[in-house]
């Protein structure tokens, strides 16, 4: 797996635009998880995301083949959300949008590290979920489906539907923040 | 307050009035908006971990908008912007050879418009550079683009009304304070402006919505009729859309009927066929793909007034079953000819199928001569349109007459050019005098084409400026032009075919004379299949 991504990096490198294709669709969800973790703003995400690839294209010759590609992506994505918050603070026309205005202002001092593979620990910490709470994360997510037709799907009621969802989400969160404890105890041994 | 609000929130499963109370609750509750926050960050990351395909930021829209715009600025020398639409305005206000992105770094134009605030300049340079008042130029592509056909209370701003006594309406940049107007543009779009509104005529089938409000109506023949905006480029496919843009250049398309191919016009520019039914929104996001937004085509004027509906002066059909009288069935004062005039019998056609119903059939000598009453004039307006199927040939180059209007060497004449050298296979021409206009498409293919030529009148050198050429009810470009001047007189005749040899050798079918610049509707009603 690393080899192929070596090689990959390495025909990028060249010139291969399409081996920049095979990059993507391995980083991309991965990446703009972490982007939403870092700058939850729907619109941002994919801006910063997009942009992040774009400048990692352009730098790629400065990329040392065989490292890790995922850190580096999440690094430049870390720094591009931080330049997103900082443009964001000097356009007050932004606040009017009170709610995103207060989830970049947060964004601009989280703790989250572009060190921390979190869209790693999330996928593992999917997995640690019993069955039925991730079939009913692949209807809200996967399938798209409203909170009435999840509730439909499960013979809840919407409520339930709503707050479960609220419940594993905390859970999740929790999970993730374990592993990054972990990482960083690990890091200090 | 309970978490399932924030789950409906996040979900945009509240109504307007809830939305309200729960974000008034969170600007009271800081511990509800930390954890709503936590509720968000990790909403939005599953999305984007197990979303997959779906929606508009699917991972293979995502990837192929990153690849989009890694190849477009790769063949732009790594400019944030697509080359497309500036340096195609840019080539089609000078009618000059293209432009090569080296020219454009040269003159600091390209560097300029790295950023969508710059590529508003660079459209400001594009409109002054050619202001479109000043006097005529006479080659075709610097002409007449657009008349208008319509206005309802409109006002314009200073400078920006129409330089042509009937409305018709040169590339530049205009201004309407109020009101609206409906444009008829040469490719037989029609663009109705609500103002206040600024816009600029780039050619017979594009126009540039720096700001306000349209509604483009696109008839088949004019299919690929373009709105550019400082955010967005609309290409039609046969259809009706609406296109609002504000003051900042975010540009809004909705579609009302067929479809509509999309992008943004900076950073990616993957294109989006948009369907009846559906809106888009180009800001000033340049990365992401246009956003989808609620559909209001219902909100636009689709209407102000009756379209203009003219009659032909003079129609011949040759749906006469026999006999010498050749008859119009304009439906006016009648200006019927024999098909054999006097002492003509070896010059005359003959009666042949045509296109439908009836027609003639010429041998190169023979005409067919109509006497004009005093009305025609040759530097007023008119149009003349028929049908004519010409056996493919091969040889010389040489010119075939197919009709005159005026006098041999006085007066407009229609013709078909060939030149085996540039390999023009009959493509029509039009000239008077010394001067000429010749379009491209060649008419001697053994099949029936619909050719028509409209003077929008004026004495001078205007011959280039003022005379459009449609083939099959298409716009016809010119590809070469020779100046020449337009004198007036009575036109006195109209002839098919030329007596004295190099008269055209195959068949016409319906013939038609407006004393008046038809509307390109009307032209290409009369070549409709």
């Amino acid at each position: 797996m690393a080899d192929d991504e070596t090689r990959l990096v390495k025909r990028v490198q060249a010139g291969d635009l399409e081996a920049f294709g095979d990059l993507l669709d391995r980083h991309s969800s991965h990446l703009r998880a972490f982007v939403a973790m870092k700058l939850p703003v729907p619109h941002l995400i994919d801006e910063v995301a997009h942009e992040t690839f774009v400048f990692a294209h352009r730098h790629i010759d400065d990329f040392e083949a065989g490292s890790d590609f995922g850190k580096w992506l999440r690094a430049i994505a870390f720094n591009l959300a931080r330049k997103e918050t900082l443009r964001h603070q000097r356009a007050a026309k932004n606040a009017e949008k009170y709610l995103d205005h207060c989830l970049i202002e947060r964004a601009g001092s989280g703790g989250l590290s572009p060190d921390s593979p979190v869209a790693v620990y999330l996928e593992e910490c999917l997995e640690q979920l019993p069955d039925r709470q991730r079939e009913l994360l692949a209807h809200k997510y996967k399938l798209a489906e409203s909170s009435r037709e999840i509730s439909e799907a499960f013979n809840q009621s919407e409520a339930w539907v709503r707050t479960t969802l609220c419940r594993i989400r905390s859970s999740l969160r929790s999970c993730i923040e374990a592993k990054m404890r972990d990482e960083s105890f690990s890091g200090l041994a | 307050m309970k978490s399932e609000y924030l789950e409906a929130l996040l979900s945009g499963e509240l109504s307007g009035d809830e939305t309200s109370r729960v974000e008034a609750a969170l600007r009271r509750d800081d511990a509800l908006r930390e954890a709503y926050f936590d509720q968000a960050e990790m909403d939005h990351a599953l999305r984007a971990l197990l979303g997959g395909e779906r929606g508009a930021c699917g991972s293979e829209q995502f990837k192929k908008s990153v690849l989009a715009r890694l190849r477009s600025e790769a063949a732009g020398e790594e400019h944030g912007f697509s080359r497309g639409v500036l340096t195609a305005i840019l080539e089609e206000r000078k009618s000059t050879p293209p432009l090569r992105w080296p020219d454009l770094l040269k003159a600091g134009v390209v560097a300029a418009a790295a950023s969508v605030a710059l590529t508003f300049s660079l459209q400001r340079i594009v409109f002054d550079g050619e202001t479109g008042t000043s006097g005529e130029r006479t080659s075709p592509g610097a002409g007449y683009l657009a008349r208008v056909e319509a206005s309802r209370d409109l006002v314009w701003a200073t400078s920006s009304r129409p330089q042509h006594e009937d409305g018709w309406l040169q590339a530049g940049l205009r201004r309407i304070d109020s009101g609206f107007v409906r444009l008829a543009f040469n490719s037989g779009a029609t663009a109705l402006i609500e103002g206040p509104a600024a816009f600029s005529l780039e050619s017979h089938n594009r126009l540039f919505l720096e700001e306000g409000r349209l509604t483009a109506d696109v008839p088949p023949a004019a299919s690929g009729f373009a709105v550019n905006t400082p955010r967005m480029n609309v290409v039609d496919i046969g259809t009706r859309f609406g296109v609002v843009v504000d003051g900042e250049g975010n540009s809004d398309l909705h579609v009302m009927e067929g479809t509509v191919e999309a992008s943004r016009s900076s950073g990616n520019a993957v294109s989006l066929v948009v369907r009846e039914g559906l809106a888009v929104r180009a800001d000033d996001r340049t990365r992401t793909d246009l956003s989808p937004i609620e559909y209001a085509g219902d909100r636009f004027t689709l209407r102000i007034g009756d379209r203009a509906r003219v009659t032909p002066r003079l129609h011949y059909t040759f749906d006469e079953s026999s006999g010498n009288a050749i008859l119009d069935s304009s439906g006016r004062t009648p200006l019927d000819t024999f098909l054999v005039a006097e002492g003509g019998l070896e010059s005359s056609p003959l009666r042949a199928a045509g296109r439908t119903g009836g027609g003639l059939v010429f041998e190169s000598g023979d005409s067919l001569e109509t006497a004009l009453d005093s009305s025609f004039r040759l530097a007023e307006p008119h149009t003349l349109s028929f049908w004519v199927k010409i056996a493919p040939r091969l040889g010389r180059r040489d010119t075939m007459t197919l009709a005159r209007f005026g006098r041999e060497g006085a007066g407009w004449e229609v013709a078909c050019h060939f030149d085996p050298v540039t390999g023009s296979s009959g493509a029509l021409r039009v000239s008077f005098g010394d001067g000429f206009v010749l379009g491209g498409t060649g008419l001697a293919d053994g099949q029936w084409h619909h050719v028509a030529y409209r003077y929008l009148g004026g004495e001078g050198d205007l011959l280039g400026s003022r005379i459009h050429l449609f083939i099959d009810g298409q716009w016809e470009p010119a590809t070469r032009w020779g100046a020449g001047t337009v004198r007036d007189g009575r036109a006195a005749v109209l002839s098919l075919g030329a007596s004295g040899g190099g008269g055209i050798a195959g068949w016409v079918d319906e013939v038609r004379l407006y004393e008046t610049a038809a509307p390109t509707r009307s032209v290409q009603s009369s070549a409709e299949p």
